[in-house]
């Protein structure tokens, strides 16, 4: 048999950063907004009690001064939360599933079929509401390698997780 | 494997195997009563009876019947596909681990499994630490069932002809394991040795009487009277002692080294007191690496490491360290894994400049600013002692920046790298997990990036590289993952 090794031009490589990425659903951005009021909610509620206690900051100064750091603190937090998910994209191409995420640090983590280990759908309190899940992606070599998708329709997570288990097995 | 043993039935381990239990027992009651057995030692002329009831009877019976519970509630087998383990009393549990899984076999000799003619065997799994299986064998048959999981082999006529075509790669010399003591890291023994003795100061502050707090006290005083010779003597001893330390360390785990290439793996015996012999087969190694430092540079002399599959708990388990004392033998070791080119690499990435000044930033410029204003406040000008630190950070940077070069042809990756010693590491494309490219806010702004190749034998980061330079080798992995395997 003839044996050839011919130079591979790495600029003519299907390119990940030009896969067309999908966002996640709409609802996943509500899940987060919960999330978000609820420990905002419970941070008010401990600063609250501090206050009462605390006779330092039985002033308006001091108590405007605090009230101002927490709303700030709190618009920067849901600030960044919409930036990440408008940035929270996923992408199937026919041998590796991609995932974007992040404003402020840019992650794209991509997952060859082939080196899934397994996969499962779960969903929180707020996503069984609103009818979404997230799907986890496990591979080897320890917890940074796993992918979790956030925000699919069920029905698309199931379908993704039966895709994945099907690709895993036909390689 | 032998006949006379009914390998695939559910047993127990050989009788001895109690006292092995025994031990284990009685040095996890020592570790966590050593406090209060001392505080009752040391105040014996009140409390000797007790004392006594304590060391005599209860300590050694509740440590006794414990044993031998945790003997009669064990069980194992061996079928031919897996090792299955049945344990526990209140809970039990049933764990199989199939040979295909199976990254490495141990088998560990502690001066009592000599004694007993015993001999621990444990086999590394790619999962948590806990999937971890161990158990104790006659030494005979912990030989005998390490080499045939191996191997794979069923008949044991077949496994003594492949002892015949092993072949002994190194051994290390009195001389060696010396240069090996002497250069090894001493302020690493040096901090451990402080670790211990902080924490022994910790258990027994609580516990000690006032006369012998007192006597502490006015030892110390006695010591700052004429602390310049104390303390010029004091660091001579430590130095020493470390030093000292460092190379019973080194013998005790490195004698009787013995490093071996058989059919399908490599064994490595080493071991003093505690012996262990691990066996690493060929296709369960991810990537392979080697350092180095300054003065174990010129001899030459090199830590060589085997990462086999593993999670992040598990990873020190399967990464099998050797000691390398020629250049011929790294050679002889790499070539198993991959046969590298004399040539170099015909791509090479650095690391962009600014990732000195960034890093010095986040880690040497703004701890420095946020832990010396109180410090100032606290201690005044000693306080700004703390400046050293982005200095220090600088200097470690620009070390790093210097000699990373990550470089790479059509089959492997070799990355060069190091702070204050030199690191190399050999990866082929395909040992590749996933891949991950990460941009901060700042390497968005200047077209830079991470890049982070997760393999099952650890996590490489390669950087702030130009993002071209990043997604072609993202493109490129994922290639080589997807038509290689």
């Amino acid at each position: 048999m003839e044996f050839s090794n011919p130079e591979l031009n790495m600029a003519n490589l299907p390119r990940a950063e030009e896969a067309g990425l999908l966002p996640v659903d709409e609802r996943y951005y509500t899940v987060l907004l919960y999330n978000n009021v609820l420990i905002w909610s419970i941070f008010f509620f401990i600063l609250l009690v501090i206050m009462v206690i605390n006779e330092e900051f039985h002033s308006y100064v001091a108590a405007g001064i605090t009230f101002s750091i927490y709303s700030l603190l709190c618009f920067l937090s849901f600030r960044l939360n919409y930036l990440s998910f408008k940035n929270t994209a996923f992408a199937v191409r026919e041998y590796d599933i991609l995932y974007q995420k992040g404003w402020l640090i840019k992650s794209l983590h991509v997952c060859p079929f082939i080196r899934i280990q397994h996969c499962s759908v779960d969903a929180g309190v707020f996503e069984r509401n609103l009818g979404i899940a997230k799907l986890k992606i496990y591979s080897s070599g320890g917890n940074n390698t796993d992918i979790v998708i956030p925000g699919l329709k069920l029905e698309e997570a199931q379908a993704l997780r039966e895709l994945i288990i099907s690709k895993g097995h036909a390689e | 494997m032998s006949s006379t043993t009914k390998w695939s039935e559910f047993q127990r381990q050989p009788l001895m195997a109690v006292w092995m239990h025994l031990l284990k027992t009685l040095i996890q009651f020592l570790k966590a009563g050593w406090p209060f057995l001392l505080i009752l030692f040391l105040n014996r002329g009140d409390e000797s009876d007790l004392l006594d009831k304590i060391l005599l009877f209860a300590i050694p019976m509740i440590a006794f019947s414990k044993a031998i519970a945790e003997y009669m509630f064990f069980q194992y087998r061996i079928t031919p596909e897996e090792v299955q383990v049945k344990k526990g009393i209140f809970s039990r549990s049933q764990t199989a681990l199939s040979f295909q899984k199976i990254q490495a076999v141990q088998t560990n000799q502690n001066w009592l499994h000599r004694i007993l003619n015993l001999a621990e065997v444990s086999f590394d799994s790619p999962g948590t630490e806990e999937a971890e299986m161990k158990f104790n064998l006659n030494k005979e048959q912990a030989d005998l069932i390490s080499g045939y999981i191996l191997h794979h082999r069923i008949e044991k006529e077949e496994d003594q002809e492949e002892k015949h075509s092993d072949e002994m790669l190194a051994t290390l010399s009195p001389t060696e394991i010396l240069k090996l003591g002497l250069t090894a890291n001493h302020f690493e023994t040096l901090l451990i040795m402080i670790g211990i003795f902080l924490s022994f100061i910790n258990n027994i502050r609580a516990l000690i009487t006032d006369r012998y707090g007192d006597l502490m006290a006015a030892s110390t005083g006695q010591f700052m009277r004429y602390r310049s010779t104390f303390i010029i003597s004091g660091i001579a001893l430590i130095v020493f002692f470390a030093i000292f330390v460092t190379l019973v360390r080194t013998f005790l785990n490195y004698a009787n080294f013995n490093l071996t290439r058989t059919a399908k793996g490599f064994s490595i015996k080493k071991g003093f007191i505690n012996a262990s012999l691990k066996l690493v087969p060929f296709e369960k190694i991810q990537l392979i690496s080697w350092h180095t430092n300054w003065l174990r540079k010129p001899i030459p002399l090199y830590l060589f490491e085997f990462n086999t599959i593993g999670s992040k708990a598990a990873l020190n388990n399967l990464r099998t360290t050797i000691p390398v004392t020629s250049d011929k033998l790294l050679k002889t070791l790499t070539e198993t894994y991959y046969p590298l080119s004399t040539d170099g690499f015909p791509n090479e990435l650095t690391i962009h400049p600014s990732f000195v000044l960034r890093n010095c930033l986040m880690f040497g410029v703004m701890p420095a600013f946020f832990l010396g204003i109180p410090l100032a406040w606290f201690y005044g000008l000693k306080g700004l002692v703390v400046i050293a630190l982005p200095l220090y950070s600088y200097f470690y940077y620009w070390l790093y920046h210097r000699k990373y070069r990550f470089t790479h042809e059509d089959n492997i990756i070799f990355i060069h790298t190091g702070v204050f010693g030199t690191k190399k590491i050999v990866l082929k494309w395909n040992m590749i997990q996933t891949v991950n490219l990460l941009q901060n806010y700042y390497q968005q702004t200047r077209n830079l990036a991470n890049l982070v190749l997760h393999t099952a034998g650890g996590t490489f980061v390669i950087p702030f590289i130009s993002l071209e330079a990043a997604r072609e080798v993202q493109n490129y992995a994922l290639f080589k993952v997807e038509t290689e395997n």
